[in-house]
């Protein structure tokens, strides 16, 4: 994979989408691992405007985490 | 009792929509509590944990809460016991200063009052407008980003990540470009 900018980086760590091990302890992104400090600040105000747009968009207005969650819960 | 403690006594039950209902109310005022811990931590992995400590304690607990948004303050209290073990795993591996984080000050946070109209019917309208690659990409993101990896998405729109990741970019500024066309401000979407 090509290096990304630090704008690519931060939308890559957007994502409510997190990996789990094998334990099920979700991971903190890759992405997040890769941004320099002062940009995770922009990160956290990023992401929450990023759940209000999901809110908008989701039918049951349920944002990215709650879907994430909704879909852990449901899916046992 | 609160609404969103109402809400959580169903959730006790086992309504699980219930749940979804009281994580809507909640996560904003959690995501504040969190902030400074943002340059930390993985907010996002906080969040997820909390909710489904939280799911845990509804259906399995029978500690009872007490007092006006009692299930709100334990969420605040989970969630900052859930960013201290984070903070204790990232000290391992960064450069990240950390001082003071853990003995700072709580925030007074209220329930969220729930969903506002007005703002997603400006959302949703911004979002028609924006071109079709871009937008394509920011739907699939929204649908299915929780649930499979970025890679996954990318994939299926027969797209290199990176260049799914830059569509997303735009439909970001292009939706931002329209918010403030109307008016509305969300901090965060454009910057």
């Amino acid at each position: 994979m090509s290096r990304m900018d630090d704008a690519t980086l931060l939308e890559a760590a957007v994502t409510p989408f997190r990996e789990r091990d094998r334990t099920g302890r979700i991971l903190p992104s890759p992405a997040f691992m890769d941004l320099p400090p002062e940009v995770r600040d922009e990160l956290a105000t990023r992401q929450i405007a990023t759940r209000e747009v999901e809110r908008a968009m989701h039918p049951l207005g349920w944002s990215g985490t709650v879907q994430a969650v909704m879909t852990r819960i449901l899916g046992g | 009792m609160s609404g969103i403690d109402g809400l959580f006594t169903r959730a006790r039950a086992g309504d699980a929509m219930a749940f979804a209902e009281w994580m809507g109310r909640a996560e904003r005022p959690i995501g504040a509590s969190l902030v400074r811990f943002a340059r930390a931590v993985d907010l996002e992995v906080v969040m997820q944990e909390t909710f489904l400590r939280m799911w845990l304690m509804a259906t399995t607990s029978a500690k009872v809460f007490e007092g006006e948004n009692a299930s709100l303050r334990m969420a605040l209290a989970v969630a900052r016991n859930v960013a201290r073990e984070e903070l204790r795993r990232a000290r391992l591996g960064t450069l990240v200063s950390l001082e003071g984080l853990e003995d700072a000050p709580e925030l007074a946070v209220e329930p969220d009052p729930g969903p506002d109209p007005s703002l997603a019917r400006a959302i949703r309208d911004c979002l028609r407008r924006i071109p079709d690659r871009p937008r394509a990409a920011l739907e699939l993101r929204v649908a299915q980003g929780c649930a499979r990896s970025d890679r996954e998405l990318a994939e299926a729109l027969d797209l290199k990540l990176n260049t799914f990741l830059q569509q997303i970019v735009r439909a970001r500024r292009s939706l931002a470009d329209c918010l403030r066309g109307k008016g509305v401000e969300v901090a965060g979407v454009w910057s």
